[in-house]
């Protein structure tokens, strides 16, 4: 019951969070230099400019003082109109970009999030248990790499080799040109193809998929390996991990039974944190690989200096973040049963 | 690692010469023969000689208390027994035996059957000796898990076969329900009801280990066992939770105990209730015990025998009084010297203590490792390493000043700079 009450006074404490990141993020692209009204009005000159300046300031509001805009603003974004577009897509509503854009960047997230903590995981308990022999110092290095080399470089590489040499995967997109009609069940491409029995647009999918998930995986199974193989080698010099071994525990059960619920917390932070991260938008491998997900998105309105879509952004993000490290909290209590709400 | 060329005679000196070759049933041997044990750690600043030649036995229901300063090698020793050296470390030469059995020889699986079963250890620490995150009940259980499995399969088979009867039971009374008076269907219903609660859907081999845990904890004297197998450790006080490990070494009703400093964190009370509850189980279950301990007061409550500990050394062995009475090396004498006595003269005194501090492993002083901090010191303790000697009181003493004949420039004794020359 405390954990219902925990995870309540969590989401009410969510309010003022977003009350201020909305401010925040508010004023501070009106304090921006530029305009998504100036931009939009860049091709015309002279008089006919300053009308149609003032005509769209009139339409969106713009001439009003920042406080009443903002307030309206609010009021709209709980109504559900988020707005629209003024140079990114000129004329499209935020909800419809931000619905187009978010489903792939949930795709990729949950992809390679889930190879990364499968592999990161298992590798840094073999690196751990195999410290300072060949295998521990051949991940160490592969590890180290992963860290080390920037992603759109990584991406880069891949694509060279596999797109432009062999010509085995699709450089870059989501899709091919040609599948493009593909229904709308989700917005989750693989999983509405697979809805509509579509093998076809499915394996489409997956080859473009396949180098910007593993590239954003290989990132990421770098961090969780290290992290899970530091806390590992810590927990097993524990006197508990000693007891286990006194009893005639073998070696995998010590292992598995013993020591790696205790060493999974940070492991955990990292997954968690990484998670929430990459749905707010990969925004170098999305734009390597050209895939129009919400880093992409993001980028696009800052560069337009479009008010609505860098508003609504942040304000999705802001709630993934804080629901992540809610989720993470509440999966320390799983793990550790020392840790109670 | 095995051609260490240092390897003393010590053990020649002992009463278990041979001892080790053949048993036969009739033969009163110790449990526990340690010959010459040398157990080091190659680290990178150097090889740190953590037990260095020590030579021991235990017999059958006996506890022998192994007494010293912190670091000189009392856990490593204890930790070689069950072959739980870890790396750097490595079991360089010597031999254990333990009823029988070649435990420097044995495998790692083969170790996997007798720790915890045969020989268990038990932790200082009682607060971290334990996993945080698992239930005590399924710690506990464990242990049956991995050494009872005969055990709970035939209790596993008894519980479903009683399981079944119940249901037949079950089956037959609500037949009965159907044909009865109205008078004995109220008596009828309330059996039903007994009956219902006692029946489990599905009994499993970890709920029979659960149950022997908790039975388990019963039995040591832990009041509400049925609860506490579901709680985890930090819900329990000092006490509970080592008593806890004690329960874990019990489960198997091992032959050899090693009690690692089982005593130290806990305050006095739960000490003594703690050395009372080793003492009684031991009366009870008729195991041996070693005792590790740096508390003289303890093994003197408890221990039968005992071997005093320097530096990777046993200096002095025997019988708790003897020792007790007239302790003859050295060291034991600073030790026993150092201990507070609270009386009316002692009020005005200052403690004794030993000078110096405890030697450096990986480059031990030479000859008596004991030399830079004796009053005695000789020229000869700093070139040979005495051996255990028999005494007239039984004790053997390691310490050159117990050799007969000691004229000459050997015996002359060292000024404090030449006992400081080398060391660290």
């Amino acid at each position: 019951m405390s954990l219902l009450k925990y995870t309540i006074r969590r989401f009410l404490a969510l309010i003022p969070i977003l009350f201020g990141v909305l401010l925040i993020t508010f004023v501070m692209t009106r304090a921006l230099p530029g305009s998504p009204v100036l931009s939009a009005a860049g091709e015309l000159r002279g008089e006919s400019q300053a009308q149609y300046i003032a005509k769209l300031e009139e339409r969106y509001g713009f001439n009003q003082p920042v406080l009443v805009q903002f307030v309206k603003y609010l009021r709209n974004l709980f109504s559900g109109d988020w707005g629209e577009s003024l140079s990114v897509h000129r004329g499209a509503t935020v909800a419809y970009l931000i619905g187009k854009a978010f489903p792939r960047t949930f795709e990729i997230t949950i992809l390679s999030m889930t190879l990364a903590t499968v592999v990161g995981v298992n590798v840094g308990i073999i690196s751990a248990v195999n410290r300072n022999k060949l295998k521990d110092t051949v991940i160490r290095f592969i590890a180290l790499s992963g860290v080390a080399i920037p992603i759109f470089w990584l991406g880069l590489l891949l694509q060279y080799i596999f797109a432009f040499n062999f010509g085995w995967l699709p450089a870059g997109r989501y899709f091919s040109a040609s599948l493009e009609d593909l229904e709308i069940i989700t917005g989750l491409r693989l999983l509405d193809s697979l809805l509509l029995g579509k093998l076809d647009y499915f394996w489409d999918t997956i080859l473009h998929l396949i180098m910007p998930v593993f590239c954003l995986a290989f990132v990421f199974i770098a961090g969780i390996t290290r992290q899970t193989r530091s806390s590992m080698l810590e927990v097993l010099e524990l006197d508990y991990v000693r007891t286990a071994r006194a009893k005639g525990c073998k070696e995998r059960d010590v292992i598995r039974k013993h020591a790696f619920r205790n060493a999974l917390i940070p492991t955990i932070t990292v997954v968690g944190l990484s998670f929430a991260g990459l749905l707010g938008g990969a925004v170098l491998t999305e734009t390597t690989f050209t895939l129009h997900g919400m880093g992409w998105l993001v980028v696009a309105a800052i560069n337009g200096v479009d008010y609505d879509i860098i508003n609504a952004s942040v304000f999705i993000m802001t709630i993934i973040f804080v629901t992540a490290n809610l989720v993470i909290d509440l999966m320390y209590g799983i793990v550790d049963p020392r840790i109670r709400y | 690692m095995k051609n260490v060329k240092d390897m003393s005679k010590t053990f020649n000196n002992l009463d278990i010469s041979g001892a080790s070759q053949k048993m036969t049933k009739n033969d009163v041997k110790p449990l526990l023969i340690v010959k010459d044990l040398h157990t080091y750690f190659f680290t990178q600043e150097g090889i740190v000689k953590a037990v260095d030649g020590v030579s021991f036995t235990i017999n059958h229901d006996e506890i022998l208390g192994l007494v010293g300063e912190t670091g000189c090698g009392k856990s490593v020793t204890a930790l070689s027994l069950l072959k739980l050296i870890r790396s750097p470390g490595e079991i360089v030469s010597g031999e254990i035996f333990f009823d029988g059995i070649d435990i420097v020889e044995k495998t790692n699986e083969e170790m996997l059957k007798l720790r915890g079963n045969i020989m268990t250890m038990m932790f200082q620490d009682p607060m971290n000796s334990l996993n945080p995150v698992l239930k005590v009940g399924d710690q506990v259980s464990e242990v049956y898990l991995l050494h009872q499995m005969e055990f709970l399969k035939d209790e596993l088979q008894k519980a479903k076969e009683k399981n079944s009867k119940l249901k037949e039971n079950l089956k037959r009374m609500k037949k009965e329900l159907k044909t009865c008076s109205p008078e004995g269907a109220e008596t009828l219903k309330n059996q039903i009801n007994a009956i219902k609660q006692q029946i489990k859907f599905r009994i499993t081999i970890n709920d029979i280990a659960r149950r022997e845990a908790a039975a388990l904890l019963d039995r040591i004297g832990l009041p509400n066992a049925e609860t506490i197998v579901n709680r985890y450790p930090h819900e329990l006080s000092g006490g509970m939770r080592q008593r806890i490990m004690i329960s874990m070494g019990l489960a198997c009703n091992a032959k050899l105990l090693i009690c690692d400093e089982p005593t130290t964190a806990l305050d006095v009370t739960i000490q003594a209730q703690i050395l009372d509850m080793i003492r009684e189980l031991k009366r009870k279950l008729k195991n041996s015990v070693l005792f590790i301990t740096h508390s003289l007061g303890v093994i003197y409550e408890l221990c039968d025998r005992v071997a005093v500990m320097y530096s990777g050394n046993i200096v002095e062995y025997g019988t708790v009084q003897n020792i007790f009475k007239n302790p003859q090396h050295p060291y034991t004498q600073g030790l026993m010297t150092s201990i507070p006595r609270v009386t009316r003269e002692s009020r005005a005194q200052e403690l004794t203590i030993i000078p110096g501090m405890v030697p450096n492993l990986i480059f031990p002083p030479s000859g008596c490792r004991f030399h830079p901090r004796c009053d005695h010191a000789m020229v000869i303790c700093k070139k040979i390493r005495p051996e255990l000697h028999e005494m007239p009181n039984k004790v053997q003493v390691a310490c050159h000043l117990f050799n007969k004949d000691k004229s000459g420039e050997e015996y002359r004794k060292l000024t404090e700079e030449e006992k400081q020359e080398d060391v660290l």
